[in-house]
């Protein structure tokens, strides 16, 4: 067997024999990836809300921002955020540095303007029948625009997926604020930097499936959920 | 008259009932969408239910070395065991591990660079100091060795003849312990290699350093433990080409942060934890810590080396 | 039930040109057809008097409710009551029914008997094998019908149609002039119908609004308008010298 197959063949025997500590790291991924895509989700709406129905001065510097913010390096909301919440920082009170809190944070400040700018920009870019159409029936302006993102919802799913897909496979800013502590914020990602940092190939690339599936098994639900409405 | 038009092309009866059917079908999708929803949710919070269960814990800063090696996986287990303390290991390099220590964000380090180590103390950023280990430096390099080291004398020596054939060295360039050591071992020699051309630094940890002299067929200066250490180190194509100058002698220590400049470090449970890694026991825990290819990477030397001084509490 | 729309100085420009500069008085049930060529402003005026677009100037008094005309959309109950199916209707990419259904379900707050009101509607149209097929997949007649089922379930006060039948075949051109019909006939309620073919407004309505840049030429009945105009223009536009 060649090195990477034997990697492999460890690697799918590693995932199928119940290892805690695998084990562990994959609840933490997905419970604090979950608790940030939740986070992400809601401040995306409140931003939505705001851009489309509130006038207020800034409005197009706060567009323009969350434009600029869509391709924002993982790494400098890692070391904004540790400037932050470091006990020495302007937050360290709030003792969150190197807590799954922290990394919540961080992913969900990574997704958020993706998910809001792709969204705005599909509602901005959608057809003015749609709303016109919801108006001429009785809706109200927020009525209408509700029927509106119903009738975006593939286009603003996708922009909930890109959000996902960025907070899944970012490594730089958790581990920056999480610290990669073993059985505490230690996450696939993270994980797997480490353990192919140190040559142990088996354990990285079983993440690396892992992560694979999981992200597949997200789409595909996020696919039947669509093709169901 | 219109009317009839337009139920002339309305369907009979009973198609209007199937259409009914696959309608009520739609109400079922609905409520298992709300379903996946609720079941997403529950997941959600069970996930953080299970990881909510946190016990005291202390902080701890240290490098890469200790961590990738598996020490801490070693010896953790069993302090925790004993105390119910749990420790955190935040692994980087020792320059980054002092820095964080010196903002409070951990209780103690647990490092490789004395001389910094006790700079720090008097500048009053950390207290209570302690050896607790050691292993020794090497150089490593590719089999063919060009610059011949393994017949040098002595780690200055090894370092001139690469300086002067200008072989490759990759530098970890980091300001970790490693990093400290070579710029301490140039400045012996009074040499300055200076970067570009033969001598590059990377700005990894020591892992990838490691890994990129390997596929670079150049030299580096590593810790014995992180080179044995490395899972795949048979295939990497790299060896010790000279090791033993009591120069290389890397000894690791561990100190507290300072309480003074940030009274939230959680002294006490810290100190249990220093003075548990310098006690017999601890000692011995280390001193049994094998690695994958049953090499031992950290001697102990707490009892010897701290022998007349007592940690304060 | 509304009967009075009244429209003092109306005024719409777009990009600095007026489109718009009208008043209008109706009074009396009835289809009234708004005829006049190209860019005559008749949808425009439509969409202003379904409180749909504010106009630059001008008062709008509908049923005694005056429209100030700060925000169109404010006045929601009296908005509730109208409503405009326009020309090329966007339906919700939703099943025929949920597109029915939408406007009942804003304006009730109990939403378990609407499935009876909503079947009656599209067995109207006759569209009820299609009623769980997704709207928006319909051909562009039976799409029109589901935009008029969409509008007649909600029972306005008045209805508005932009050319409802622009661009269908005759057949569904011909569905949807009944539907328009018997619905007047059987509520006696007021529909406004801009209308491109002449010969739809002589067979629909009962009055005709002619207008011709932006201005109403004339308002009178017709069966008047048609056999002797009372202006020049609309004897032109009959004959089919302008357009």
């Amino acid at each position: 067997m060649s090195f990477i197959e034997e990697s492999f063949f460890k690697a799918f025997s590693l995932i199928f024999s119940v290892n805690t500590e695998l084990f562990q790291i994959i609840r933490t991924s997905l419970a604090v990836s979950g608790t940030a895509m939740i986070l992400a989700l809601l401040v995306s709406a409140g931003l939505i809300y705001l851009l489309e129905f509130r006038k207020f001065p800034g409005k197009t510097l706060l567009i323009t921002l969350i434009n600029t913010l869509m391709g924002l390096p993982p790494v400098v909301v890692g070391l904004l955020l540790y400037l932050l919440l470091s006990r020495s920082g302007p937050l360290g009170v709030l003792e969150l540095l190197y807590t799954p809190t922290a990394m919540i944070f961080a992913q969900a400040i990574l997704a958020t303007p993706i998910i809001t700018g792709l969204s705005f920009a599909a509602i901005r870019s959608a057809d003015p029948a749609i709303k016109l159409a919801a108006l001429s029936l009785g809706a109200t302006e927020f009525q209408a625009t509700c029927r509106l993102v119903l009738e975006l919802r593939y286009s603003i799913l996708a922009s909930v997926v890109a959000g996902l897909g960025r907070l899944m496979a970012e490594v730089g800013a958790v581990l920056m604020v999480g610290g990669n502590i073993a059985g505490y914020t230690r996450m696939m990602t993270t994980s797997i930097v480490m353990e192919a940092d140190k040559g142990d190939f088996e354990l990285a690339i079983a993440l690396g499936i892992i992560l694979l599936l999981i992200a597949f098994t997200i789409n595909g639900a996020l696919h039947f959920l669509q093709k169901r409405t | 008259m219109a009317m009839c038009k337009v139920s002339a092309s309305a369907p009979k009866e009973n198609s209007f009932e199937v259409s009914d059917a696959s309608a009520r079908g739609k109400d079922i999708l609905k409520q298992m969408k709300k379903q996946i929803l609720l079941l997403f949710a529950g997941f959600v919070l069970w996930t953080w239910a299970a990881s909510a269960t946190e016990i005291d814990f202390i902080r701890c800063a240290s490098t890469s070395s200790t961590q990738n090696s598996g020490l801490f996986n070693h010896i953790l287990p069993v302090f925790e065991a004993k105390t119910g303390i749990r420790v955190h290991v935040i692994a980087v390099g020792t320059g980054a591990a002092l820095e964080i220590g010196k903002r409070g964000d951990v209780d103690l380090v647990f490092v490789h660079a004395k001389i910094d180590e006790l700079r720090m103390i008097e500048e009053g950023w950390f207290k209570d100091r302690r050896d607790v280990m050691y292993n020794n430096f090497v150089l490593v390099g590719p089999a063919s060795d060009p610059a011949g080291l393994k017949s040098a004398h002595s780690a200055g020596n090894a370092l001139k003849r690469i300086f002067e054939t200008r072989s490759l060295f990759i530098s970890r360039g980091d300001n970790s312990g490693t990093h400290k050591m070579e710029m301490r071992l140039w400045a012996h020699i009074g040499m300055h290699p200076g970067s570009g051309g033969w001598y590059l630094e990377s700005g990894q940890g020591m892992a990838k350093t490691l890994r990129i002299a390997a596929n670079k067929n150049a030299y580096a200066l590593s810790d014995k433990g992180t080179f044995l250490s490395l899972a795949d180190r048979n295939s990497l194509g790299l060896f010790v080409l000279f090791e033993g100058d009591p120069l290389l002698f890397n000894q690791y220590g561990v100190m507290l942060v300072n309480p003074e400049k940030h009274a939230h470090i959680k002294s006490r449970s810290a100190l249990i934890f220093i003075d548990w890694l310098t006690s017999k026991e601890g000692q011995e825990t280390i001193g049994t810590f094998k690695d994958l290819h049953g090499n031992q990477l950290f001697f102990p030397n707490a009892l010897q080396t701290n022998a007349n001084g007592i940690i304060q509490k | 039930m509304i009967k009075k729309i009244n429209g003092m100085q109306l005024e719409k420009q777009y990009g600095g040109k007026t489109v718009l500069s009208c008043s209008l008085q109706v009074d009396s049930d009835g289809i009234f057809c708004i005829i006049g060529p190209n860019g005559s402003g008749k949808s425009t005026l439509l969409r202003i008097i379904s409180l749909l677009e504010k106009p630059d100037s001008g008062e709008l008094v509908i049923a005694d409710h005056s429209q100030s005309f700060v925000n169109p959309f404010e006045n929601l109950n009296l908005r509730r009551k109208i409503v405009l199916v326009s020309s090329h209707s966007r339906l919700f990419h939703d099943t025929v029914f949920n597109n029915v259904v939408y406007g009942l379900k804003l304006r009730k707050k109990d939403h378990r008997n609407l499935r009876e009101q909503v079947e009656r509607t599209v067995k109207m149209v006759g569209l009820t094998h299609k009623i769980n097929t997704i709207a928006t997949d319909l051909s562009s007649g039976e799409q029109q019908r589901t935009a008029i089922a969409r509008a007649l379930v909600l029972d306005p006060d008045v209805l508005f149609l932009d050319e409802p039948t622009v661009s269908l075949d005759p057949e569904n051109t011909k569905l949807i002039e009944n539907l328009i019909l018997d619905w007047n006939k059987k509520e006696g309620k007021t529909i406004v119908l801009v209308t491109h073919s002449l010969f739809q407004a002589q067979t629909l309505s009962d009055f005709i609004i002619f207008m011709y840049q932006g201005k109403i030429v004339e308002l009178s009945e017709t069966k008047n308008f048609f056999r002797a105009p009372r202006t020049e223009l609309g004897q032109q536009f009959i004959s089919g010298k302008i357009y």
